[in-house]
């Protein structure tokens, strides 16, 4: 795969946060789909994309944001990404129309029609006191300054918090509107499984600062399934026990590992039943330990 | 374009969602608002609509395709075949076949005799006749 095929290209990098590690981490994310960025809280989501758009330094690592150098091109990196955060504070700004005049001013990609437009579809009025709003509506104002530009890659960490099914429902089809025409790239983190497992290409799942899965996403559901057995015990490649009673257990099969098909030792085991894995499930299982 | 209505899709509903994708496809054909020749939505357009990822509608497209109901031209997009209407009864005619199997394999674990299934059907069809 070429660098202009990657919108996102981590090597090695490793952060130390106190006591957390983030990485050595690499992961790749193709132009022109949308990246699940999956991971329980305290995983590196949010560290990891503040690398990717210079709020964190990585200690070592290369990081290439649409195929330029983050850390020599970050100005450029800035002009070309668009960013959404629970973390960032418009407050100082006072009303949402001056944070808009005075963002949109950095932005040559930005769109009025477009910014007036998406605040009347978030239900934001210009006047409003910035401090006076609530959680869901500060995360409508941040997707509104991201949305309203052209930018070639977002990088949306917990876009859903505090919004209502409605708004939720207007983002997504805002983002696979900006995918319709196959040159943008969307990073996507959230707790929102079951949305991520509809409208995301690709799922990245860090687990304690590293890569636990990636890959397509019907390639990564499919290629895990949960077993229940009736019997003794199974040790093989690719086989990770859940749960055990006295005689069942329930277990994580990665097809990809596991060459026996369904069970390695039929004489002592009994199958009971083969479920397919829905992103939450198998998320939930991964990051077992 | 055709505007003809794909969705809608639904995680509540039966099956994957590229499978709910491709039986609306079906539905349609079967129905005739699809024709032969018709040009369905490009991917990318058909994922905003429906509001799901490109890989749903890529793979439902490619399943199609491998069915014979639709052709994929590079660059230009994907259309109903010529023979689709008829590549889709083959279709029903398998469902059917594996729909059947799948009841005698039930019947003989519930230990239900051959008259008491063939029985079971007549009254099946019967039911259908007296609608």
């Amino acid at each position: 795969m070429s660098d202009a095929e990657l919108a996102i290209d981590v090597q090695d990098v490793v952060l130390k946060l106190g006591r957390f590690t983030l990485g050595p981490i690499s992961l790749q994310a193709e132009t022109g789909m949308v990246h699940a960025l999956i991971g329980a809280n305290g995983a590196g989501k949010t560290t990891l994309i503040d690398t990717m758009i210079g709020l964190a330094e990585p200690d070592s690592g290369d990081l290439r944001i649409l195929g330029l150098r983050r850390g020599s091109d970050d100005v450029k990196i800035k002009a070309r990404v668009g960013y959404v955060s629970p973390n960032q504070n418009f407050a100082p700004w006072g009303t949402i129309g001056r944070a808009l005049d005075f963002i949109s001013g950095f932005y040559p990609d930005w769109d009025d029609g477009r910014c007036q437009d998406l605040l009347n579809r978030f239900g934001l009025f210009k006047p409003a006191k910035i401090s006076t709003l609530s959680f869901g509506a500060r995360t409508k104002l941040s997707l509104v300054m991201a949305l309203s530009r052209d930018a070639d890659l977002l990088l949306l960490d917990e876009p859903t918090v505090g919004l209502d099914a409605q708004a939720r429902h207007l983002l997504f089809s805002e983002l696979l509107k900006i995918m319709e025409r196959g040159d943008k790239t969307i990073l996507i983190s959230s707790h929102d499984l079951v949305d991520l497992e509809r409208i995301a290409d690709s799922v990245i799942l860090i687990h304690k600062g590293r890569v636990k899965a990636q890959g397509r996403m019907d390639a990564l559901t499919s290629r895990f399934v949960q077993i229940d057995t009736e019997g003794g015990d199974i040790v093989a490649p690719g086989w990770k026990r859940l749960s055990r009673t006295e005689t069942r257990a329930t277990w994580l099969v990665d097809r990809d590992m596991s060459r026996t098909n369904p069970l390695p030792n039929p004489a002592d085991v009994k199958l009971i039943s083969e479920t397919p894995l829905a992103l939450e499930d198998l998320f939930l299982a991964l990051t077992q330990d | 374009m055709v505007t003809t209505n794909l969705g809608p899709i639904s995680a509540a509903a039966p099956g994957a969602l590229y499978e709910q994708v491709a039986r609306a496809v079906r539905r349609e054909v079967a129905a005739g608002r699809l024709k032969p020749g018709d040009a369905l939505p490009s991917v990318r357009a058909l994922a905003a609509t429906l509001l799901v990822s490109v890989i749903t509608i890529k793979r439902a497209y490619a399943e199609l395709e491998q069915d014979g109901l639709i052709y994929i031209r590079q660059g230009l997009g994907a259309f109903i075949a010529e023979k689709a209407e008829r590549e889709l009864q083959k279709l029903e005619a398998d469902a059917v076949g594996e729909a059947l199997r799948q009841a005698v394999a039930a019947a003989r674990k519930a230990g239900l005799s051959r008259d008491a299934v063939f029985a079971a059907l007549f009254a099946e069809f019967e039911r259908e006749d007296a609608k």
